[in-house]
C-alpha cells in the first residue's frame, strides 16, 4: 500500500511520528512473537523494545516496503533467539516407548487458546522448534543456523516435539472425553 | 498424516490470530523504544561501558529506594545485597546492537522520574500477566490479583545499563499456573507393570489410568500430589517436584481382621431377571464400619470443595460428619446397622463391605455420587439432607460395572440433584443380594474334554481353527470377581490365541506361514508337546479392501447399563475413526422392532456417523432376528465385489424376544454366509452375557467374535488389532494331521473340543469351518506320547478274546512324526486350497524350548487345572507360575505378566 511505503519512507528518514506509528502497526505481532519464544515476560517486553530499536535503526536497509512484517517478525525472533541460545546446548531426547494413544491423533475438540497451551507444555529446546518450523514456517537450515545446531538436530527435535504433542492432545481429547461422559 | 497436518494449520491459525490481539503495555514499551531512538539520535558518544557500569549501581541503589518508597520499607537491605543477575545473556551484546550500548546515562538521569512509574507498570504487568495465563478465565479473582501484585512487591525491580528490567525473583513470578506433562510407570514389587491403576492429582480430582504397561500421564503443577491406588494396593502418594519421569512400586494391602465391627446386611431390592435369592449368607457377607486410622489423621480440615460433581453447588455442601451420613444409610437401606470404634466428634467413619468378592484384602469400598467416582473423604462433606437414595452392590455386580475398583463394593448415591439422565443411570443399577452371578445365567456350551487316542485307531485328527479369544476375557472377568470359573467357560484354544507370540510372518503366495516345536509337556511325566501354528499375513492398511460395514446393535432395555450401551458406542467410535473414504458404515438398531438409524455412509463423514452413534438409546424387548434380517439385507444391497463385507453385532446377548431357540438363529446366519457377508459378534456387560449363543452365531455366520468387558479390550480387539479383527485373509480353515505310529503312542489335542470335524469333512468345500484375519496367529497344541514311554494314558492293548491282535508294521518314513495339512478359502472364493508340512521326529528338552513355546504350555496348563482335567497328573501351581515366568520376554503389551498374577489369584 502507498500508505504503508511512505510510512517506511518517513520512518528511514527517523520521523518521530512516523516512527510511533509503524510501531503501533507492528508492536502487536512482534509482542506475542516475543512471548511465543520467551519463558519470562519481563523478558518479552524487554526484547520488544530491543527489537524495535534494531528495526528503527536499520530500516534503511529494508529494500522492499512491502516486506516489512516479515522482515521486523525476523528481526525480533532473531533477537529471542539470542537470549534463549544456551538451551539449545542440551535437548531433550525423549526415549520413545510406546503410548497407549492411537498413532492418529484424536479429532481434539480444543480451542485456539487451548492448543496454543498444549503446545507450551512441550519441552524447552524441542518447543522452540517446533514453534520455528510449524507456526514461522522456518526450514531446517534457518533453525539450524540461528540456534547453531545441526539441521538434523533440527528435524529429530521437531519429531520428537510432534510426538509429544500427539501425546497431549490425545490425553486432554481422552481426558475431556472422560468428563463428559462422567457429567452423564 | 492428514490430520497431523491439519493440526498443525490449526495451530499456526490461532497463533496468528493471537497476533492480532494488542497487549497492554503498548505504550509504555513506545516511550522505552522512542527514548532509545531519540537518545541515539541526539547525543554523542561516550566510553560508556564505564559509565555505564556505575551508572547501574547507581540506578540499582536508586532503584532499590524508589520501590521501597512505593512498596515495603523493608525491602531496601535485600536489595542492596542481592547479586545482581547481571549476565551476558540478558543484555544484547551483538555487533548490531552495540549502538544500543551507548547512552545509558541521560536514560538514567530521565528515568529517575519514571522509575516509579515504572514499577506500578510492573505490578500492573504481572497482574496481567497472571490473568492471561489462566486463559481457560476460571477464577480470576480480584484476590489473586492483587496477590500477584503483593508478591511483585517483594522482588527488586532492577534496571540495567539499558534501561530495561531485569526481576531477582524470577521464579516466584514465572512458574505461576503452568500445568505440566508429568510421566510415568506403575508397577507391583515384583517389577510387573500394574495396568488399570488410577492415577489421580488430589488437588484437582482430576484423573487417569495407567496404560497396558503400567505407564501413565497426567497433567499436572508442580507441586501438586499424585495419588495412586489400585484395588488389593496400598495407596502411593506422590509429591510433584519436578517434571521427571516418575516410576513408583505399589505395595499389596493386607487385610486386619482386628479392625473391623461386623455387621449384617441384608439389601432387600431384587434383580427381576435372576432367581430368587437364597437366605441371607452368614457373616462374610456383611457391610462393616470401622475406623481406619489413617483415613483420620488425612481428613478434616478439607475445605467443602467438592470439585467433582458439576451439579451439586459448593454453598450446598456443608461439612458435616459422617456419622451423619451414615445414619442415612442406615435409615435408607433396610437391614443395615451403623456403628462406629469412636465416639469422638467429626471421626471420619469408613464403610467396609466385605463379600465374596474381596480377594484382595483392601478394603475400601467405590463410592459413586451422582454417577461420579469419589473417595471417602468427600463423603462427608455431603449433607445428608441433600441425599436422595443409596445403593449398595457387591461382588460381581460391582466390579462388572466399576471395574477392579468395586471389588469391595460400591456404594451409590443419588443426591437430590441430580439431573434425570443420572437418575436414569442410578435407576438401572441393580443391586443382587447375597450372592455371586449365577452361572446359569450365562450359558456355556459342555463339552468333554479331547481324550487320548491311538494313530492306530484314529489315524487322523481334524478341526477347525480359531482365532476368537472371548473365553480368556471371560476367565479373566471371573477371577477377577474372586468367583469359580464355570468349567464350560474354559476353551484352551482362546486362551491359548488371546496372547502374541513372535512367529514369522509369511513370504510366499500363501496368505499364512506353519510353525511347528516340539518339547516336553510339564504336566504329565515323559509326554511331549507338539506346538502348530499359523501365522497370518500382514496387509498395509491402505491396501486393505474396501469395507462395507453393517453395525447391528442391541438397543434393548437390558443394554442400558454402564458397561453396555455406553461402552458400545465408544466401541464403535474407536471402529469409525479407522474408516476411509471409500469404506461404508451402516448403523441397524434392534430392540422392541428393527430400525436403521444411519444408511451407509462413507467413512469420511465421521461427524455425521458419531452423532448417530452418540443418539442411541435403550428401551425395550430384543427381537434380534428381525435386526439380523435388516441388518443383513442392508449389507447385501450395498455389498462390494471382492470388498470386505461384514455385519458387525453388539449386544448383551439378551435375545429374548422373537427367534430365541439357538437353533432358528444359526439357520437365519448360516444362509446369509453364502452370500460372502462375515459376522462379528462383540458382547458386552455381563450376568446376560450368552457365550454359547455369540459363539454358534459367528461360527455359523463365518466370523469372529469377542468379548469386550472394557474400553482396553475395546481398543485392543477395535483399535489395535483393527485389522485382524474386521479383515478375513483366508476363510474356511482347517487342519488335519496324521500321527505316525512308529512314534506316537497315543495324542490328543488340547482345546478345540467344540471345533472338531470329521475326517471327511477336511476335504469337504461345503463345511464351514474359522477364518483368519489379517495378522492373526492361530495356535494348537497336541500332547503326544511317544512310543515307548510307560504312561497311563499311553496306548491300551487290551486282551481280546475273538481277535487276534496282529503286531502293525509301520511305513518307513522313519524319522517323521506327523505330516499336518491345511485347507483355506481365498475370502471370496470357494475353492480351497491346500498346503502340506512335515514334522520330523525331533524334540529339544523343555528348557532349551521357545520362550514363547513356554508360555503358551504354562497357558495351556493353567486352562487344563481349570477345568479340572483329568488327563493331567502334575498340577503344582508354583511349577505352572515358573513356567510362565519364563516366558515373559516377548510381553509388549503387559498381558503376560496379568496373566501370571491371574494365575497366583485363582484358587
Amino acid at each position: 500500500m502507498a500508505e504503508l511505503n511512505n510510512l517506511i519512507a518517513a520512518c528511514k528518514k527517523n520521523k518521530p511520528s512516523a516512527q510511533k506509528s509503524l510501531y503501533n502497526q507492528l508492536a502487536d505481532q512482534l509482542y506475542w512473537t516475543c512471548k511465543r519464544y520467551l519463558k519470562h515476560e519481563e523478558d518479552v517486553e524487554e526484547a520488544l523494545a530491543d527489537s524495535f530499536y534494531i528495526i528503527f535503526t536499520k530500516i534503511k536497509q529494508l529494500k522492499n516496503p512491502e516486506a516489512i512484517y516479515t522482515w521486523s517478525k525476523r528481526i525480533t525472533i532473531n533477537h529471542c533467539l539470542k537470549r534463549i541460545k544456551k538451551e539449545f546446548t542440551h535437548l531433550y531426547i525423549e526415549d520413545m516407548k510406546t503410548h497407549p494413544a492411537t498413532d492418529e491423533v484424536a479429532e481434539a475438540k480444543l480451542g485456539e487458546l487451548q492448543l496454543l497451551e498444549l503446545v507450551d507444555q512441550l519441552p524447552e529446546g524441542c518447543q522452540t522448534i517446533f514453534k520455528l518450523f510449524v507456526i514461522e514456517g522456518y526450514t531446517h537450515k534457518d533453525i539450524a543456523q540461528l540456534l547453531e545446531i545441526s539441521a538434523g538436530t533440527s528435524k529429530s527435535q521437531l519429531n520428537v516435539a510432534k510426538t509429544k504433542l500427539k501425546t497431549l492432545v490425545n490425553l486432554y481429547y481422552y481426558q475431556n472425553e472422560k468428563e463428559n461422559e462422567q457429567a452423564g | 498424516m492428514n490430520k497431523q497436518d491439519k493440526l498443525y494449520q490449526e495451530i499456526k491459525n490461532a497463533a496468528e490470530k493471537q497476533e492480532r490481539q494488542t497487549f497492554q503495555n503498548k505504550n509504555e514499551v513506545w516511550k522505552n523504544v522512542s527514548d532509545k531512538l531519540n537518545h541515539k539520535k541526539s547525543r554523542p558518544m561516550f566510553p560508556f561501558k564505564i559509565i555505564g557500569a556505575a551508572a547501574v549501581v547507581a540506578i540499582i541503589i536508586f532503584a532499590g529506594f524508589q520501590l521501597n518508597q512505593v512498596e515495603n520499607p523493608f525491602q531496601q537491605n535485600e536489595i542492596i545485597n542481592r547479586e545482581i543477575p547481571f549476565n551476558e545473556n540478558e543484555i544484547i551484546t551483538s555487533s548490531e546492537d552495540d549502538e544500543i550500548e551507548e547512552s545509558t546515562e541521560t536514560d538514567f538521569d530521565k528515568s529517575n522520574g519514571s522509575l516509579k512509574k515504572k514499577s506500578d507498570e510492573v505490578m500492573l504487568l504481572d497482574a496481567d500477566k497472571a490473568a492471561e495465563s489462566k486463559v481457560d478465565s476460571d477464577a480470576t479473582t480480584e484476590e489473586s490479583l492483587l496477590e500477584d501484585a503483593n508478591e511483585m512487591s517483594t522482588s527488586a525491580k532492577i534496571a540495567t545499563k539499558h534501561d530495561t528490567i531485569v526481576y531477582t525473583k524470577r521464579a516466584a513470578i514465572s512458574s505461576k499456573i503452568q500445568a505440566k506433562l508429568i510421566e510415568g510407570n506403575v508397577v507391583d514389587t515384583d517389577g510387573f507393570n500394574l495396568p488399570g491403576v488410577n492415577v489421580q492429582v488430589i488437588e484437582t480430582n482430576k484423573g487417569v489410568q495407567t496404560d497396558y504397561n503400567g505407564n501413565f500421564s497426567i497433567t499436572a503443577e508442580i507441586g501438586q500430589t499424585l495419588e495412586f491406588s489400585f484395588s488389593g494396593f496400598k495407596k502411593e502418594k506422590f509429591k510433584i517436584e519436578n517434571t521427571q519421569p516418575l516410576k513408583i512400586i505399589m505395595q499389596p494391602k493386607l487385610v486386619n481382621p482386628n479392625q473391623d465391627i461386623v455387621f449384617n446386611y441384608d439389601n432387600k431390592e431384587k434383580d427381576k431377571t435372576l432367581p430368587a435369592p437364597p437366605p441371607p449368607a452368614p457373616a462374610s457377607e456383611v457391610i462393616e464400619v470401622v475406623e481406619d486410622e489413617e483415613e483420620v489423621e488425612e481428613k478434616i480440615i478439607e475445605s467443602a470443595e467438592y470439585s467433582l460433581n458439576e451439579i451439586v453447588e459448593e454453598e450446598e455442601i456443608e461439612d458435616v460428619p459422617f456419622a451423619s451420613v451414615s445414619k442415612t444409610l442406615q435409615g435408607r437401606t433396610a437391614g443395615v446397622a451403623i456403628s462406629s470404634n469412636s465416639g469422638a466428634p467429626g471421626a471420619t467413619n469408613n464403610i467396609r463391605i466385605r463379600g465374596v468378592g474381596s480377594i484382595s484384602g483392601s478394603q475400601e469400598p467405590l463410592y459413586i455420587i451422582d454417577g461420579k467416582p469419589t473417595n471417602g473423604n468427600k463423603i462427608k462433606g455431603i449433607d445428608p439432607e441433600k441425599i436422595n437414595s443409596i445403593k449398595v452392590l457387591k461382588n460381581a455386580n460391582a466390579t462388572a460395572l466399576y471395574g477392579s475398583k468395586g471389588a469391595n463394593g460400591v456404594i451409590i448415591i443419588l443426591t437430590k440433584n441430580a439431573n434425570t439422565e443420572q437418575k436414569k443411570t442410578f435407576d438401572s443399577i441393580v443391586s443382587i443380594p447375597n450372592q455371586p452371578i449365577i452361572p446359569n445365567n450365562e450359558d456355556y456350551e459342555t463339552y468333554k474334554e479331547n481324550p487320548f487316542t491311538s494313530p492306530l485307531s484314529d489315524a487322523l485328527s481334524t478341526f477347525s481353527i480359531d482365532v476368537d479369544r472371548a473365553a480368556y476375557t471371560n476367565i479373566r472377568r471371573f477371577i477377577n470377581n474372586g468367583q469359580e470359573v464355570p468349567k464350560d467357560a474354559v476353551r484352551i484354544e482362546e486362551m491359548l490365541n488371546f496372547f502374541e507370540y513372535d512367529y514369522n510372518k509369511p513370504n510366499s503366495r500363501h496368505p499364512f506361514a506353519i510353525h511347528t516345536e516340539y518339547s516336553e509337556a510339564p504336566w504329565n511325566k515323559g509326554h511331549k508337546l507338539l506346538r502348530i501354528a499359523l501365522q497370518g499375513k500382514d496387509i498395509p492398511m491402505e491396501e486393505l479392501p474396501a469395507s462395507n460395514l453393517v453395525f447391528l446393535i442391541d438397543v434393548s432395555g437390558s443394554m442400558n447399563s454402564q458397561n453396555k450401551l455406553p461402552l458400545v458406542k465408544k466401541s464403535l467410535n474407536l471402529l469409525v475413526e479407522q474408516m476411509r473414504k471409500k469404506d461404508k458404515i451402516a448403523l441397524v438398531t434392534y430392540a422392541g422392532n428393527s430400525q436403521v438409524v444411519l444408511e451407509p455412509t462413507s467413512g469420511s463423514e465421521k461427524t455425521k456417523i458419531k452423532n448417530a452413534i452418540e443418539n442411541l438409546t435403550s428401551g425395550g424387548g430384543t427381537h434380534a432376528s428381525q435386526g439380523v434380517e435388516t441388518a443383513y439385507q442392508l449389507a447385501e444391497e450395498n455389498f462390494i465385489k471382492d470388498g470386505n463385507n461384514r455385519v458387525i453385532v453388539a449386544t448383551d446377548g439378551d435375545f429374548n424376544i422373537g427367534v430365541t431357540k439357538n437353533e432358528s438363529l444359526e439357520e437365519l446366519i448360516a444362509k446369509k454366509r453364502e452370500t460372502n457377508i462375515f459376522l462379528t459378534c462383540l458382547g458386552f456387560g455381563m450376568g446376560n452375557y450368552k457365550d454359547s449363543k455369540m459363539q454358534s452365531l459367528s461360527q455359523k455366520g463365518n466370523g469372529n467374535s469377542a468379548y469386550i468387558d472394557s474400553y482396553q479390550e475395546a481398543q485392543k480387539f477395535l483399535e489395535r488389532e483393527f485389522k485382524g479383527s474386521l479383515y478375513a485373509i483366508a476363510k474356511d480353515v482347517k487342519i488335519q494331521i496324521e500321527f505316525n505310529p512308529k512314534h506316537v503312542q497315543s495324542y490328543r489335542l488340547i482345546g478345540y473340543e467344540t471345533r472338531m470335524l470329521k475326517a471327511r469333512d477336511f476335504d469337504d468345500d461345503t463345511k464351514d469351518a474359522g477364518e483368519i484375519g489379517v495378522n492373526h496367529q492361530v495356535t494348537a497344541l497336541y500332547e503326544v506320547v511317544p512310543r515307548g514311554v510307560d504312561s497311563p494314558f499311553g496306548e491300551f492293548k487290551p486282551d481280546l478274546k475273538y481277535q487276534k491282535v496282529e503286531q502293525p508294521s509301520f511305513e518307513n518314513n522313519s524319522d517323521e512324526l506327523a505330516t499336518v495339512k491345511f485347507r483355506y478359502k481365498p475370502p471370496t472364493s470357494d475353492k480351497s486350497i491346500k498346503m502340506e508340512r512335515v514334522i520330523k521326529n525331533e524334540s529339544t528338552s523343555l528348557e532349551k524350548s521357545s520362550s514363547d513355546f513356554k508360555f503358551a504350555t504354562a497357558v495351556a496348563w493353567f486352562g487344563l487345572k481349570l477345568r479340572d482335567s483329568q488327563l493331567i497328573t502334575i498340577t503344582e501351581k508354583e511349577e505352572l507360575i515358573k513356567l510362565a515366568k519364563q516366558g515373559l520376554a516377548n510381553d509388549k503389551e503387559g498381558y503376560r505378566a496379568e496373566f501370571v498374577r491371574l494365575v497366583k489369584l485363582s484358587e
